[in-house]
């Protein structure tokens, strides 16, 4: 190999050529290619996904955007965060909310940073929830309808509120064949009724495209022509004639526009004349579902009490005598539904935000002394739980926070303190439970291995109705204890057991060495337990705690199955009020929204628990 | 030198004092406990007794015996006059009846679920990872209450039911399926697929040792198919035809005659559940299949092994035991989880239970009826479950 050099050396004066490096990355064609369309069968699934993906997404949007009544869950926010709570009292449910969301903005400051998602989801949440109201006011709204028709039954006085200056127009159209079912509010009689034109418009097209054979005899009368008169009065809520107009079908389309002098309830008188025909009234701009005055009674506190005719109440137009007709549009939808929640979550949200950013600053802060601040937080967390049930439950008899039973708690509200209660409560005997099945004692070992297994093998259903009905036969003392205690005692017992098996888990994970050398140390059973193995097992089953935590907190709603309000029972309260019938899958779909806003952010954080390795510090 | 004490020496072999003696402190720790588990129980189950004497309930299980006095329109025939134990067992067929159904339905959905989770097609990975997340965040409860009140109670009427290829009726009143009901030669059909299987497990058993002593393959897959399919051949040309008459169902104005029909409750639970679980089951294989190292995959293709030998003879022998367990505890959530049937209103255990204590008074009774059953159904599924993991478990030699 050794060739003689001759001394010819060759040196390279030209730098050599610049080539590109090798192309790792994937264009994204090539990322299609490689992820979707690898093989024949991947193209196959991929076409049949994507037209999977299009049928649901569009059904879905066409359900939420254009048909899902969404009224029934910005109407009633409070029932479902904290139930039948007295409503003068909510602050406190704010309040404790608060104390919680200061405790997590600090321990977020110390142990977690500022991640670039969570800074873009609190300011895309923030400005939704300022732009969308503005938004909802700009489009318009909606007219109200009302089909008049000459063989339909009179139609009752109609009544509204109004503020002075307000402006109403009254639009009369004749219905003729071509006339389509308008999209508004309605009352469910001229729904009915229009069903009916409809349904006799369909009959007489299929008889002229089928004629009959045998002609002569049931030819049907030749409709008589239309010759309905509507005859509407405007009156105040001194049932004094404001305004009155008439509209004859023959007219063609009649509107006029009348102005509203002063604030407070007004009424419409609708008459009629004539043996044929039909007319759409529209009234606009009326504001029939105003969230802030969507109830009766937030009515009556600003316009005084609803009029009465001939002794009798009148049809109020709001969500109970209205609902959306037609298919929504996207405009539609956000000033219907989207402006009014935003307007409803604004100024909680805020002040919500406001006390977390203020709980990282402190936290971020508290770093300068990390372990006393870490100290502190701690017992912060510990005392905030006494704290808020103080705020929450109040005192017997005083001024400022009157007792609140907690029969009254309910909503979201519940959901948390049950599930919170749950792990808490459970935590000390769980720990004893785990001890007592890992020892050498037998009695205590079996004692505690059937408590495990016997919780464990049978439903929670069934030991909430044991707790139910067990508790109060347990000691005379008992007797008159209320619901949600008893379902806290089941929920403890149930979650005890299976805390117990994880935190055995993390027992056995200790190697023995350990316990080994804190006896050679000269260390007793009690103090090897509570000084050694202990805190290196409970670091880690952390992550399994919070996951039993989430198992837990989706569970509370079986609390329901025994008669307590929270977030499920409160929906099916909801659906039972006779306004909102038939809307349960608004209602299932946002809870469901909550529980899973909820849970997935949990398991998010504990999977972020767990790859940062707080759960497992000792285990290299 | 300085004396030592000898090892004779009396005093240093004082027997230990009975208070420090950790046998005896060990016996007398477990003495308290006794008393103090059996005082405090003895107090309360004294109090619950005198409770219960006040309210003149003292429980015994005389009531089994008395008659019941309520309907039950779900599974076997029941009507009033039957007795309180005649519709605790209607009860625990009717939870027997999901249970089954709902653990062979939720592995199949749960095995392709997490296939697809695995999936090279980014669409199909993702559909899955969308499913499973909404099911399990979300609880089962609430998706039960959406299934029933917002999915089959709102299906429309009879009248206008919908019509599925089938034909499958669906409508508010339930799910209507074509029956499938066995003649008479059925017996004898079904004596020749037991041997055909009798002999699938004869080959596959002298298939696998031929290929354990001559290395060469033994294709046992393909000789225990081809006997079972061969024996259905045959079977079904010795009796003439399949031995099944098709009940089509068939809707005459206001009822559906022929078919099987499923009520709108059962169908709803049955649904809840195994989109539920196969949820987490999906997971659980997904987990299964990941913990394989990929150098697994390769050395077996390295050696030549085909695509299909791979997946048996390697990925999921191995899948199977990671995944045995877990999956067991799903299976006992299912169990468990069929109690919610109450929310629905369908007949299970617990709700006929629950009538039961209502209408007799004999809560406690009741309550501890309940637990045993639940309790024995959890036990048989986690013994069939350990039965199965001790046939997969790495055998050691």
């Amino acid at each position: 190999m050794a060739t003689e050099d001759k001394g010819l050396h060759y040196v390279e004066t030209t730098p050599p050529p610049i080539r590109r490096p090798p192309v790792i990355e994937l264009g994204a064609l090539g990322w299609i290619k490689r992820n979707l369309f690898s093989t024949w069968y991947d193209a196959l699934m991929t076409v049949i996904s994507v037209a999977f993906i299009f049928f649901a997404a569009r059904g879905l949007l066409i359900w939420v955007v254009g048909t899902a009544e969404w009224s029934v869950v910005t109407n009633n926010l409070r029932l479902f965060s904290a139930g039948r709570y007295p409503p003068d009292q909510v602050w406190r449910v704010q309040l404790a909310l608060m104390i919680v969301t200061f405790m997590a903005g600090i321990s977020w400051g110390i142990w977690g940073r500022m991640v670039r998602l969570a800074v873009i989801l609190i300011v895309v949440v923030i400005a939704a929830l300022f732009i969308m109201p503005i938004f909802a006011e700009m489009l318009p709204i909606r007219p109200i309808y009302t089909l008049v028709t000459a063989e339909g039954e009179t139609i009752p006085a109609m009544a509204f509120v109004a503020d002075p200056g307000d402006e109403i127009t009254f639009t009369l159209t004749p219905v003729t064949d071509e006339t389509i079912m308008p999209v508004g509010f309605m009352d469910m009689a001229s729904r009915i009724a229009w069903g009916q034109i409809e349904l006799e418009r369909n009959t007489a097209q299929e008889e002229t495209e089928t004629p009959q054979e045998g002609e002569g005899e049931d030819t049907p009368e030749p409709a008589a022509p239309p010759d309905l008169i509507v005859h509407v009065q405007l009156l105040d809520a001194n049932l004094e004639l404001l305004s009155e107009f008439e509209a004859p079908v023959e007219g063609g389309e009649y509107s006029t526009t009348i102005r509203l002098p002063d604030a407070g309830w007004y009424l419409i008188v609708v008459d009629k004349e004539g043996t044929a025909g039909a007319m759409w009234m529209a009234m606009e701009p009326l504001e029939p579902l105003k969230t802030d005055l969507a109830s009766e009674t937030a009515r009556e506190e600003r316009y005084g009490p609803v009029p009465e005719v001939e002794g009798r109440r009148t049809r109020v137009l709001d969500a109970v005598y209205l609902r959306f007709a037609g298919v929504r549009t996207l405009g539609d939808f956000i000033s219907l539904h989207i402006g009014p929640f935003a307007e409803a979550l604004k100024t909680t949200t805020l002040i919500l935000f406001a006390v977390l950013g203020f709980g990282y600053i402190m936290g971020t802060l508290g770093k300068a002394h990390e372990k006393l601040t870490k100290r502190l937080t701690l017992i912060g967390w510990v005392l905030s739980f006494p704290l808020v049930v103080i705020v929450l439950r109040g005192f017997g008899n005083s001024g400022w926070l009157p007792y609140v039973s907690t029969d009254l708690w309910g909503g979201l509200l519940l959901t948390l303190i049950l599930a919170i209660v749950g792990i808490v409560a459970a935590f000390p005997i769980g720990v004893l439970l785990a001890l007592g099945r890992r020892s050498n004692l037998p009695v205590v070992k079996i004692f505690s291995t059937l408590y495990i297994e016997l919780i464990r093998g049978v439903p929670l259903v069934t030991v909430l109705f044991t707790a139910q009905l067990m508790v109060p036969l347990l000691d005379p003392s008992l007797a008159n204890v209320d619901n949600v205690v008893r379902a806290m005692v089941g929920m403890t017992m149930f979650s005890a057991a299976y805390l117990a098996e994880n935190v055995r888990g993390g027992l056995q994970s200790i190697p023995k060495g350990q316990i080994e050398a804190a006896k050679a140390l000269g260390m007793n059973d009690v103090l090897v337990t509570a000084l050694i193995v202990l805190p290196q097992a409970l670091r880690a089953v952390i992550p399994a705690i919070v996951g039993q935590f989430i198992a837990l907190f989706k569970d509370t709603s079986l609390v329901y199955i025994v008669g307590l309000l929270e977030l499920l029972g409160i929906a099916r309260t909801t659906i039972s009020q006779p306004e909102y019938v038939g809307l349960q899958r608004e209602v299932f779909v946002f809870i469901a929204i909550i529980y899973f806003v909820f849970s997935y952010a949990m398991s998010e954080a504990s999977r972020k628990l767990e790859e940062s390795g707080a759960g497992a510090v000792r285990r290299r | 030198m300085a004396q030592r004490p000898s090892t004779f020496d009396i005093k240093a072999h004082q027997p230990v004092p009975l208070w420090r003696d950790i046998r005896v402190l060990q016996i007398v720790a477990q003495i308290v406990f006794v008393i103090i588990v059996v005082v405090v129980g003895a107090k309360l189950f004294n109090n619950m007794m005198t409770a219960l004497a006040d309210a003149n309930l003292l429980p015994n299980f005389d009531f089994l015996a008395r008659t019941a006095g309520f309907e039950i329109s779900e599974g076997p025939e029941f009507d009033r006059s039957e007795t309180f134990g005649r519709a605790f067992q209607v009860g625990v067929i009717n939870t027997l009846r999901v249970v089954g159904a709902g653990l062979a339905l939720a592995t199949v959905l749960g095995v392709i679920m997490g296939i697809a989770r695995l999936s090279s097609n980014w669409l199909v990975r993702n559909i899955a990872l969308v499913y499973i997340e909404i099911m399990r965040n979300t609880p089962l409860l609430v998706q039960l209450f959406f299934l029933y009140l917002g999915v089959f109670l709102a299906l429309p009427r009879l009248r206008e039911a919908i019509q599925l290829p089938g034909p499958i009726f669906l409508s508010r009143r339930g799910l209507v399926l074509p029956a499938i009901i066995p003649t008479e030669a059925f017996p004898i059909w079904f004596l020749y697929i037991v041997v055909g299987f009798v002999v699938a497990g004869f080959f596959w058993y002298i298939r696998t040792k031929y290929q354990e002593q001559t290395g060469h393959p033994g294709r046992r897959m393909t000789y225990a198919v081809v006997s079972i399919i061969g024996f259905t051949l045959l079977g079904t040309a010795v009796v003439g035809g399949f031995p099944f008459e098709v009940g089509l169902p068939e809707i005459s104005g206001l009822r559906v005659v022929g078919g099987t029909k499923l009520s709108p409750e059962y169908a709803a639970l049955l649904t809840g559940l195994v989109l539920y679980t196969g949820a987490f089951i999906a997971e659980v294989v997904r987990a299964g299949i990941q913990a394989i190292p990929f150098g697994q995959i390769e050395a077996a293709r390295a050696l030549g092994l085909t695509y299909g030998q791979t997946l048996q003879l390697v990925v999921l022998p191995q899948a199977l035991r990671i995944i045995i367990p877990p999956l067991g505890n799903q299976y006992l959530n299912l169990a468990k989880n069929s109690s919610l049937g109450i929310a629905v209103g369908y007949a299970d255990l617990f709700q006929v239970s629950n009538t039961i204590a209502n209408q007799s008074g004999q809560s406690v009774p009741v309550i501890a009826m309940v637990m045993a059953t639940y309790l024995t159904i959890s036990l048989t599924i986690s013994a069939v479950m350990n039965w199965i993991n001790g046939l997969v478990r790495i055998k050691e030699r």
